[in-house]
């Protein structure tokens, strides 16, 4: 009898930590037990609503496809890394390395995707996510040296990796900093990688639509507000804000057509970016990276 | 007896469990198609726990220039009906006038938040608190455009005539463009992205909305929206 009531108490416990697993990082849910009560329902499903901010190895493709050259300076040193000592900054930093591991997989910097691929294996380690870089996974970068497409698709693999490895514990804050961490330094290196600005280059225009992006990154943040952390970030992130709000989005009539089986959405938004404020959207970006990764 | 009502409740957990944890791949394993053009895996792709009745949300952006396929696959257990609906989401500047109206709409939104999770979103990513905070700073700052753009901090003319007080609001809306509803709940679709845009995949399960307890398993499984996506083939000379 004794053991029945302690396996009930334990799979309590359990249900209840399941139960809060599934309120993950990037997904919010919504109660809906009041107005379902008011229909007189007195336990409704809850609706879900999820951020899922795109991994970092996307705007690396693109900015590739376009011409733009590498430069590995731009990456965070891996002997950073032993700085990082407080969960936040190690959270930060960890989104920072994953996005420097797909920029060097993207343009085949071998030396420096082995060396992120050991610095992003400690750092999650570091902050309990062992799961994030098997063995398996490094056999399979040794393996795949000479192939870029499978680098950066193993590349992007530690992303979702860390990001599952997150939703799956509820760790919340992490995974909400985590994100903040890789989409900042994708940003950093593509603003950084202009050498000069032409408002109609696909590169900059690619930089002006993540306004897009950042709303839904913010909106996502500023919903785990009440954590020191996450307040210290949104504080840090206004700046960035700001200079994303600056930017004129002309706004096209929603429009659906079809040919060929295939709809065209029309409509969406032309988001424009001045030369001044592409200076200062750079400037954001470099101080909130400079205080990450320093 | 003992040892059968502990194996009845760690199997309980168990399928519990696994049917969380199974669902973070499930897009990846059932949802991809064989037909139409190859496409690059897109990492806004999601699997989700979804009980019958249930809709879920996922925002995405869709980025000008590219072309898309979004596919969706679930578990039979929740039925093969899966409603996805289209929305484009956008911040509309309330003008001053409309502004009393405005309240009452806001009011009646928060009062159904419950029922339509979109109208918590009565905040705005740049505006409203942004406004407050930086308006003034904003304003010296970036003052020939940041005002021009009616959809970010408001229009010059609600700035420049009456100053901060008349702080300019948004209300965020959605635009219905696609419910496969209208076309035999039709599990893919490519679409061209012609401006970028932010979207809102809106997925609703079928059945009766009768709750979700924690040990009705067998109304709970998992859905997954798998986005794909390749450079739009420019067409003509």
């Amino acid at each position: 009898m004794r053991n029945i009531f302690i396996i009930s108490i334990c799979f309590g416990f359990l249900v209840a930590c399941a139960e809060k697993q599934a309120k993950t990082d990037q997904e919010v849910t919504v109660d809906q037990a009041k107005s379902q009560a008011k229909e007189g329902k007195t336990e409704a499903p809850k609706r879900k609503v999820f951020y899922p901010i795109a991994s970092p190895e996307q705007m690396f493709d693109f900015i590739s496809d376009n011409g733009v050259v590498y430069q590995k300076e731009l990456i965070n040193p891996a002997e950073n890394r032993k700085a990082y000592v407080e969960s936040a900054e190690k959270a930060l930093n960890l989104g920072v390395y994953i996005t420097d591991l797909s920029y060097a997989a993207a343009y085949q910097d071998l030396e420096s995707t082995i060396d992120l691929y050991q610095t992003v294996r400690a750092l999650g380690s570091e902050i309990n996510i062992d799961e994030m870089m098997s063995d398996e996974m490094m056999k399979q970068v040794s393996d795949n040296l000479q192939n870029k497409d499978s680098l950066a698709i193993i590349a992007g693999r530690s992303y979702f990796k860390a990001v599952d490895y997150l939703e799956e514990n509820g760790m919340q804050t992490k995974l909400a900093l985590l994100s903040v961490g890789g989409w900042i330094e994708g940003l950093y290196i593509s603003v950084n990688s202009i050498d000069e600005f032409d408002a109609s280059s696909p590169t900059i225009q690619r930089i002006a639509d993540q306004k897009v992006t950042f709303a839904n990154l913010y909106t996502y943040v500023k919903r785990q507000a009440g954590n020191v952390a996450i307040d210290q970030c949104l504080k840090d992130l206004e700046p960035i804000r700001r200079a994303f709000g600056a930017l004129v989005e002309q706004k096209e009539a929603a429009q659906k057509t079809k040919s060929k089986g295939k709809l065209s959405f029309g409509g969406g938004k032309q988001i424009t970016i001045t030369e001044a404020q592409f200076n200062s959207l750079k400037e954001a970006v470099n101080a909130y990276r400079t205080k990450i990764v320093e | 007896m003992k040892y059968s009502i502990s194996f009845i409740l760690s199997s309980l957990f168990f399928i519990g469990l696994s049917a969380q944890s199974d669902c973070r791949y499930f897009h990846r394993k059932n949802c991809v198609t064989e037909e139409g053009v190859e496409m690059r895996y897109d990492s806004q792709s999601k699997s989700a726990v979804m009980a019958k009745g249930q809709s879920s949300e996922f925002h995405l952006v869709a980025y000008k220039g590219l072309d898309y396929r979004l596919s969706i696959c679930s578990d039979e257990v929740i039925g093969d009906q899966i409603q996805l609906k289209i929305f484009e989401k956008d911040r509309v500047l309330i003008k001053p006038e409309e502004l009393v109206q405005e309240t009452v709409y806001e009011e009646e939104q928060i009062t159904n938040e419950a029922t339509d999770e979109y109208a918590d979103e009565t905040y705005d990513e740049y505006a409203e608190d942004s406004y407050d905070d930086y308006s003034e700073e904003t304003y010296s700052d970036y003052s020939d455009d940041a005002y021009a753009d009616a959809y970010s901090y408001g229009s010059a003319e609600a700035v420049g005539t009456a100053g901060k007080k008349e702080q300019p609001k948004f209300k965020l809306v959605k635009e219905l463009l696609y419910d496969n509803a209208e076309n035999s709940y039709a599990k893919s679709l490519e679409f061209t992205a012609e401006g970028t845009m932010s979207l809102v995949l809106e997925i609703s399960v079928p059945g009766e909305t009768s709750g979700m307890s924690k040990l009705k398993i067998k109304e709970t499984g998992c859905v997954g929206v798998l986005v794909e996506h390749v450079k739009s083939q420019k067409t003509g000379f």
